[in-house]
């Protein structure tokens, strides 16, 4: 077993055991319970359905909500229930024990308000409340081990005050009479502080509130009814039957509202799963993640600030700086940042740090949707980047080729003409005096040399057509048409002269084109046609031959699609067999 | 004149001219010079190179053009180049220019060839590479109007377009004058053109009709 799963197992059983214990500890105190000690047996269920259903409370919290602390008060207020049962046990020492200790659980379940939703005491003032009605319950488990004289033939079936032979009962009965009111009060103010909570909330956070305000106010109503019916009966526990089904079931009634009070949040979580399924497909404008954050999180008031890098700052939607640390009561700021760098800041209601799960989640998402971005931009960059480089490659190799051709014309084919004229003129010279086969010799090499320059000629053209840097693309077609085997219809409509690679590419397509209409289509005839199309030229190689084209590895036809592609145009082929080719190619022009 | 940047070449052709007779007035190795030249001694004729510095492009034809326009066709002009293109040729022969010549610069081997079109184009005619013509009858070699020309018109056809004379026909195709008239007027019938005795609006009109086939529009 890996320490994981240990760990895991762990996790999973340490509530477990607990809630084991607390619903052991309930079952001892009904068994320890005595019909005499004015508790009758119809209250054991009502009893034990009050403990045990904040000892599940607590289970289900804990499951829901792994991160959330309010598990262990729940379970705690299941816990300190059965104190007060033990009031009625036959035990002296037992008995002692929960009518001093009864009340317990009310002092964890103000604590429980107090706490709500996180499970933790955020404001010194809330500390100070807890504190306060601690220590009122301290005076009062005090005051019932060392001032309490039972009366005679009422009450509990206590035993006697065993600490202190104490026999004025006043002082008893004065903390006595204070500490319901006192409570009640402390309760009330607990209380209060959720109130003031949910008035501070926005959506998300009043929803989770609701439920335990609402059932906190109950609880609230029966302790002070509670306690006036027992000071009016002078009585330590309620004895009336339908005075104590009350109280259970409120506290049954408060433990479920907890239990839903946190599964609101879940599904405000389970928004955020939304919202990163519904999060902008592409070029995310700050403007509609926003929208798609408060629909999310029910705040209408959320703002994203994005982080700018020029500036240094979070810039707010309205071009404000977003100044950290500053902002209107309520509201929370939280800065998102990926790799160590800052991504943006959300200003939103502080409800929502309540939950630390639900802030990360949408942090998560805010920076997926950043780092989608990111990458997208990287990506579009990278590929702009690979075409660029693709159409320098060709233009390059270009400028090579119409480099090589100069050199081969005014170089090596200048040359041959110079020869061939120096050899003639020779020839001419020596006219009258030399013998003819000389003469025949020299005639034959000026002949030979002349053949040289037609092909250094057609070699030259075939390397780049000079006649396209000269003239321009429609006399270079011209020219092409001219030379095919084939006849060529031509139809050039006026354009503008594009791009040296544009036209260069627009060349090699219908020169590429016409040869292989020439070596493969079986054709009678083709047509060329020029137009100038959709900020483009739109360049269309038409036969009437025997169709069946398709772009091979290493072809002349990939070649071209490449060729084309690289000034970043779009190559379209039409080659049924039977019915001729057709190819049509759009170039943009700047 | 002669206009050529390669010094070799220009001294070559130069000297093949002298010994055909012709007086070569003036050699420059570059445009400016060349107009300059011009200016100065008034030549019969100018032969230039389509190619010449500064960008070794088309800054002979544009010389050709501004020679023209400065001379009027006091200056025949012919033009060598090393392309078979027929715009190059078509550019020259347009607006009704007389005195204009395209030749492939490899004819300056066979010196005859290259004294013929000059001593055309210093008296006003035209002289059209017979490599070029080719290339224009090859495109409209689709037409029904071209194929319905016997092969001996056909042959005439050619020597017109390049400027050539019925008597000049007659004595490259070993035939008489008449033999050619005649031919020209069955050619111009079955092409639909009206024939003229003027040689070189004769060429014009027989290079318009070819190069109407170029449905380039532009």
């Amino acid at each position: 077993m890996t320490a994981g799963s240990t760990a895991r197992l762990r996790r999973g059983t340490g509530p477990l055991l607990l809630a084991g214990g607390g619903v052991a500890f309930g079952l001892l105190a009904q068994a320890l319970a005595q019909p005499q000690s004015g508790r009758p047996d119809s209250w054991t269920l009502p009893d034990l359905a009050a403990g045990w259903s904040f000892l599940l409370a607590g289970l289900l919290v804990r499951r829901l909500r792994p991160g959330n602390r309010c598990w262990l008060l729940l379970m705690a207020v299941g816990v300190t229930w059965f104190f007060g049962t033990f009031a009625a046990a036959a035990g002296q020492n037992a008995s002692l024990a929960g009518f001093a200790l009864a009340g317990a659980s009310n002092v964890v379940l103000a604590w429980l308000l107090l706490a709500y939703p996180t499970g933790r005491l955020a404001t010194g003032r809330e500390r100070a409340l807890l504190g306060a009605i601690a220590l009122l319950y301290a005076v009062r488990v005090a005051a019932r081990l060392f001032l309490y004289v039972p009366p005679d033939g009422t009450g509990c079936g206590c035993a006697p005050n065993r600490f202190l032979p104490i026999t004025d009962s006043r002082w008893y009965d004065a903390v006595n009479a204070a500490y319901p009111w006192a409570f009640t009060a402390g309760f009330g103010l607990a209380l209060a502080a959720a109130v003031a909570r949910w008035r501070r909330s926005s959506r998300p956070g009043r929803r989770m509130l609701i439920p335990v305000v609402a059932t906190g106010a109950v609880v609230a109503v029966e302790l002070a009814y509670s306690y006036v019916v027992r000071v009016q009966s002078g009585l330590a526990v309620p004895t009336a039957n339908d005075l104590f089904f009350l109280v259970a079931g409120v506290r049954a009634l408060a433990a479920g509202a907890f239990v839903i009070g946190l599964r609101r949040l879940r599904s405000s979580r389970s928004a955020v799963v939304d919202l990163v399924g519904g999060l902008p497909e592409h070029g995310a404008a700050p403007d509609r993640l926003t929208a798609a954050l408060r629909r999310a999180l029910g705040d209408p008031s959320l703002e994203l600030a994005a982080w700018s890098p020029e500036e240094s700052a979070y810039v707010r939607a309205d071009g404000r700086h977003l100044q950290p640390g500053v902002g209107p009561l309520g509201r929370a700021t939280t800065v998102i940042t990926g790799d160590d760098r800052p991504i943006a800041a959300l200003i939103h209601d502080e409800a929502l740090l309540e939950d630390p799960g639900l802030v990360s989640a949408i942090v998560a998402a805010v920076r997926l949707t950043a780092d989608n971005e990111r990458l997208r931009d990287e990506l579009e960059h990278q590929l702009a980047e690979v075409a660029a480089s693709r159409a320098r490659i060709v233009a390059s190799g270009d400028a090579e080729r119409r480099r090589i051709e100069r050199d081969l014309h005014d170089g090596a084919q200048q040359r041959l003409v110079t020869i061939a004229l120096a050899l003639r003129l020779t020839e001419a010279r020596m006219s009258g005096g030399a013998d003819p086969a000389t003469r025949q010799a020299l005639s034959q090499a000026v002949k030979d040399l002349g053949e040289a320059v037609d092909e250094l000629r057609d070699l030259a053209r075939g390397i780049h057509p000079a006649v396209l840097s000269e003239s321009g693309l429609a006399v270079a077609l011209e020219s092409l048409a001219d030379r095919s085997t084939l006849p060529v219809h031509l139809s050039v409509r006026p354009f503008r002269e594009p791009s040296v690679a544009v036209a260069t590419a627009a060349y090699y397509v219908v020169a590429e084109c016409l040869t292989n209409v020439v070596k493969h289509a079986r054709a009678t005839s083709a047509t060329v046609n020029v137009t100038e199309a959709d900020h483009g030229l739109m360049v269309e190689v038409m036969d009437d031959g025997a169709g069946g084209a398709a772009p091979a590895p290493r072809s002349g036809l990939t070649g071209l699609v490449d060729r084309v592609t690289a000034v970043g145009g779009t190559l379209s082929l039409d080659s049924e067999t039977g019915r001729g080719t057709h190819i049509r190619v759009w170039l943009p022009c700047a | 004149m002669l206009a050529e940047d390669n010094a070799l070449l220009r001294a070559g052709v130069a000297e093949l001219l002298r010994r055909e007779q012709v007086q070569v007035v003036g050699e420059a190795a570059d445009a400016t010079t060349l107009l300059d030249l011009v200016r100065a001694t008034k030549p019969d004729a100018v032969v230039v190179d389509v190619r010449m510095p500064p960008s070794h492009t088309t800054e002979g034809l544009q010389a050709a053009h501004a020679i023209r326009a400065e001379h009027g066709q006091n200056v025949g002009i012919l033009v060598l180049s090393h392309h078979v293109e027929a715009r190059y040729a078509l550019e020259l022969l347009a607006d009704g220019a007389r005195g204009v010549g395209y030749l492939l610069k490899d004819r300056v081997l066979g010196p005859a060839e290259l004294v013929d079109a000059l001593k055309r184009v210093a008296a006003g005619g035209s002289a059209i590479d017979p490599l070029v013509i080719e290339h224009l009858l090859k495109r409209r070699r689709d037409d029904s109007r071209l194929a319905a020309l016997s092969p001996r018109e056909r042959e005439v056809l050619a020597l017109l377009a390049e400027g050539r004379s019925n008597k000049a026909v007659a004595a490259t195709l070993f035939v008489t004058e008449k033999t050619v008239e005649a031919a020209t007027g069955r050619i111009f019938n079955k092409l639909g053109l009206v024939d003229t005795p003027d040689d070189h609006r004769r060429v014009q009109a027989v290079i318009t009709w070819l190069r109407s086939s170029s449905s380039t529009e532009g």
